[in-house]
């Protein structure tokens, strides 16, 4: 509870402080539409043939493993420790 | 056995309503399994499937599939075309059947759909067969005893059973409905709640609790869940938990999780007790696991898709001070008189109780656990925050515009259909084909009206091939992405740590044997090292 009042007014502050900006809501040159409908397509396929949505899942499981993987390497203690 | 049909007709032009049942005595003009009904001459257009609803029955005579014939005239939808032209089906060459394994919705499928001319007079029959008769084939002789198949009716409508009685007793009439512009009675096939319980009403502390919903058969993945949140506004101020069987720590919150394990119909049901009266709320949603939910260790960042909602607001009877000290039976809490005090000490609270209730009762619950509610936030406490984050900073410019790529590939954008394959022939082409355009789209075959899904087990449990498949296969992609892991992690090379373990068996490091490769050519090729090319 006390954690979360902190958490919600940090959020608010921020979220006020930056109400100005100009929001986000769609990607520039035609991007968006491109990879809405690209996904669009992925899904569609993932969802009538779920061997691919497996599939694809699988690297995208493999692929944020190694994502982790640098992200922890970039901890400078344990980067000391891989390279000794 | 008792049972319904609706009649869903996408482009037609049907008007009337027609219903009526069997006369339950079977033999005569309708036999009390099946249903024969006439559409009249004005009524027509394109059938694409009939669901079957298949109600309680106290008969244990499940072993039987429903099945449906069409009148094979002209202009009825029992013709088709092929290379010689017409061919009119007969009655039992066209039976669509679907075994029947479990109360609830079946559904027959035409996917080239039943054209029906509205000038012709059309009927079609509906009813049960046994599974182990040959079903599927209409069999309309008695000299052929050794089929048992039922001859639903037609106007002669005679009861052509032969070698038995199929059904020992008459209670299996089939009721039905067709119709398709009456809204009164058309169905709603996109996914929706059908009914909460409880609903806009009072109820007891200890309840009931469910829900029944129509899921699309297009919409069903499977890890999809009917999740409920309750929320008692009274109770928020002391983050106490609305339900007993509730694990969080929620201020003034519960949820519960139904798992959807079929499409169509489904319901469930559960009894719970609130833990306090008053007012309260329930927000009911289909959910969806999001397309990368699934995702190792961010999987759960992606909230799920939320196919439908509904709200519901109740109000829990209270108890009086008196009622709360007595048991159900009458007699008092804790079999002494020491309940009523016991009340007053415990605030009504069994010690049975969870203690994630302990901060609005010190006296009985923890205290340890009451601190740890009000320090550390609950699961749906962080989700509002960080929704609000991610509804406002996170999508100003120039964060947005990750933001933005993050929620596309998130694939919550929807499905889109590729485009079907076409090419028109040219003038360059033979003339037969010239000016000839074929189209081929692949993923019609995949979809869930292709014969690839609709195929079903015959071994009564209805899995379609995907439920059979999908588990052998997601155990392949599991161990695959689980060795590529472990890979990474330690390498295909034993030995390859620079350890004196690794070492006793004269391995080299990656880095070493490239080492040892450029001394081995600078002493064959000279200083440059560069190979054999001189």
């Amino acid at each position: 509870m006390l954690i979360q009042l902190l958490l919600i007014s940090l959020i608010s502050m921020m979220n006020a402080l930056t109400g100005w900006i100009p929001t986000v809501t769609a990607l520039p040159f035609g991007i968006d539409e491109i990879l809405v409908t690209g996904m669009g397509y992925i899904v569609f396929i993932g969802t009538v043939f779920p061997p691919i949505q497996s599939l694809l899942n699988g690297f995208l499981v493999y692929y944020g493993f190694k994502l982790g993987l640098k992200v922890i390497a970039m901890i400078p203690i344990i980067r000391g420790i891989l390279h000794k | 056995m008792k049972a319904q049909a609706f009649v869903l007709a996408e482009q037609t032009d049907f008007s009337q309503y027609l219903s009526g049942q069997g006369d339950g005595t079977g033999g005569n003009t309708f036999n009390p399994e099946g249903i024969s009904q006439t559409i009249d001459t004005g009524a027509g257009g394109t059938i694409y499937y009939i669901t079957v609803y298949l109600g309680p029955d106290t008969d244990t005579t499940d072993d039987v599939r429903f099945m449906m014939l069409w009148n094979s005239a002209t202009g009825c939808g029992g013709e088709h075309t092929n290379t010689s032209g017409v061919v009119h089906e007969t009655w039992g060459s066209r039976p669509y059947q679907i075994p029947i394994s479990y109360t609830g919705y079946y559904t027959f499928y035409f996917p080239e759909g039943i054209t029906v001319d509205p000038s012709v007079s059309c009927s079609f029959s509906l009813g049960f067969s046994p599974a182990d008769s040959g079903a599927g084939y209409w069999n309309n002789s008695a000299s052929n005893a050794t089929r048992k198949t039922r001859y639903f009716g037609t106007t002669s409508g005679t009861d052509n059973v032969s070698g038995g009685t199929m059904w020992p007793n008459d209670l299996h009439n089939l009721y039905y409905s067709i119709t398709s512009t009456d809204p009164a009675v058309a169905e709603d096939t996109s996914t929706h709640f059908t009914e909460l319980i409880p609903f806009a009403t009072t109820t007891a502390t200890t309840t009931t609790v469910g829900f029944e919903a129509y899921i699309n058969p297009d919409d069903y993945v499977s890890g999809m869940t009917v999740h409920v949140d309750f929320y008692n506004p009274v109770v928020s101020s002391v983050s106490a938990s609305v339900l007993d069987a509730c694990n969080i720590f929620g201020a003034g919150k519960c949820s519960l999780d139904f798992p959807i394990t079929a499409s169509t119909t489904v319901a469930s049901t559960t009894e719970i007790t609130f833990n306090y009266g008053g007012t309260t709320k329930a927000t009911w949603t289909i959910r969806k696991p999001s397309f990368y939910s699934s995702l190792w260790f961010v999987g759960g960042l992606f909230a799920p898709d939320v196919l439908a909602t509904a709200k519901t607001s109740f109000v829990v009877g209270f108890q009086t001070l008196f009622d709360q000290s007595l048991n159900g039976d009458g007699t008092v809490v804790n079999g002494d008189a020491s309940g009523v005090v016991g009340y007053f000490l415990t605030g009504g609270i069994a010690s049975t109780t969870p203690a994630n209730r302990a901060c609005a009762n010190f006296l009985q619950g923890s205290t340890t656990e009451c601190l740890i509610s009000l320090v550390i936030p609950s699961g749906e406490e962080l989700s509002v925050a960080f929704n609000s984050l991610y509804t406002g900073l996170l999508s100003r410019f120039p964060l947005g515009y990750a933001t933005r790529f993050l929620t596309i590939m998130s694939g919550n954008g929807g499905a889109v259909e590729p485009p079907a394959l076409s090419y028109t022939f040219g003038s360059s082409s033979p003339p037969v084909l010239q000016g000839r355009t074929y189209t081929v789209q692949i993923w019609d075959n995949f979809g869930s009206t292709s014969p690839i899904v609709l195929a079903r087990a015959d071994d009564g449990s209805n899995k379609n091939i995907w439920d059979i498949v999908m588990p052998w296969w997601n155990i392949v992609i599991a161990l695959a992405v689980l060795l590529a892991m472990l890979t990474d992690l330690f390498g295909f090379e034993m030995g390859t740590d620079k350890t004196q373990a690794g070492r006793r068996y004269g391995a080299l490091t990656s880095r070493e044997k490239g080492l040892a490769n450029r001394a081995q050519n600078q002493n064959k090729y000279g200083q440059s090292g560069m190979g054999r090319i001189k």
